[in-house]
């Protein structure tokens, strides 16, 4: 996940107390987002795919699935 | 575009003058009558003779859903987990005359934080440090550089930037804070809000009201 989000994002080095986050945008408003927290909640998912993100919350507390949703309709990531 | 003096225009205390970037306090217009410029429902750009011009923003970009003219109004509905959201982003010469946060639904004000820079002249975002927050060990550093209704609760509701309007104490429902004093952004600036929470989205409509002045 982590090679995906630094290929694929613009990544703001040590942004969160040295921690490096990515950038992305959905809705036309811009997020930024901890890689290391993104990679440690994708590690147990079957796939990198939307489908398989969104089963690991899947009452969607975090309020990620528009997220995953969002980098699937951009190509980022496959849809399932 | 009406061009419109400037003893016209400013209501501003003695001694009077031009407009200055390095005197940004007297920003708000007035007609020859006395009335309010930058309020009517139609746009409203407003020049001032001579090389020193002041516009009054109107619909300013970014996730307007609503607001008078001049007015940036966004709502946003919830804040992702672990997740920062730019409200506002900009490189132009604004005085950001007024700007409101309101949130409401009950949440965990330690949850959110909010971090504002100015953008020096090379564009390179600088955050305005939190008083009192000074790090012992790093000369001119600082612990903290964000700003929370927590913190601001914490410190009786006031603090260098932002001063806690009201709040309702009964499980941490509503809060208004706002920014306490006119701010000249000459390369301009970022406005962000962050949930610090990584397994849980704050549910909470958050809005913002800015009112900018555009230099230029």
């Amino acid at each position: 996940m982590e090679e995906l989000i630094r290929s694929k994002f613009t990544v703001l080095q040590g942004i969160y107390d040295g921690e490096d986050g990515f950038c992305f945008v959905v809705d036309g408003v811009g997020y930024i987002m901890p890689i290391r927290v993104m990679c440690e909640y994708a590690a147990s998912a079957a796939s990198i795919s939307a489908l398989a993100l969104k089963a690991l919350d899947p009452e969607d507390t975090r309020g990620w699935h528009r997220f995953f949703d969002a980098w699937a309709d951009q190509g980022v990531i496959p849809a399932a | 575009m009406a061009v419109i003096t400037v003893r016209q225009l400013l209501h501003r205390p003695a001694p009077g003058g031009p407009i200055s970037a390095n005197d940004p306090l007297p920003v708000r217009l007035y007609g020859p009558n006395g009335q309010p410029i930058g309020l009517q429902d139609d746009a409203l750009k407003v020049a001032l003779s001579g090389s020193k011009v002041a516009r009054v923003a109107t619909q300013l970009p970014g996730n307007t859903t609503s607001g008078s003219p001049g007015r940036n109004v966004n709502f946003i509905n919830e804040i992702a987990a672990a997740t920062t959201v730019i409200i506002r982003d900009t490189t132009s010469p604004v005085i950001i005359e007024s700007l409101y946060l309101l949130h409401g639904r009950a949440f965990t004000f330690s949850d959110l934080r909010v971090h504002f820079y100015l953008r020096d002249s090379s564009g390179n975002l600088r955050f305005v440090p939190v008083f009192g927050s000074d790090d012992p060990s790093n000369d001119g550093g600082f612990t903290n550089q964000y700003f929370s209704p927590e913190s601001l609760k914490n410190a009786g509701g006031k603090s260098n930037l932002w001063e806690l309007v009201a709040w309702n104490v009964d499980n941490h429902r509503q809060a208004i804070w706002r920014m306490l004093t006119p701010i000249t952004a000459l390369h301009g600036y970022r406005l962000v809000a962050e949930n610090v929470n990584q397994s849980a989205a704050i549910m909470v409509r958050f809005q913002v009201d800015i009112r900018e002045v555009l230099l230029s």
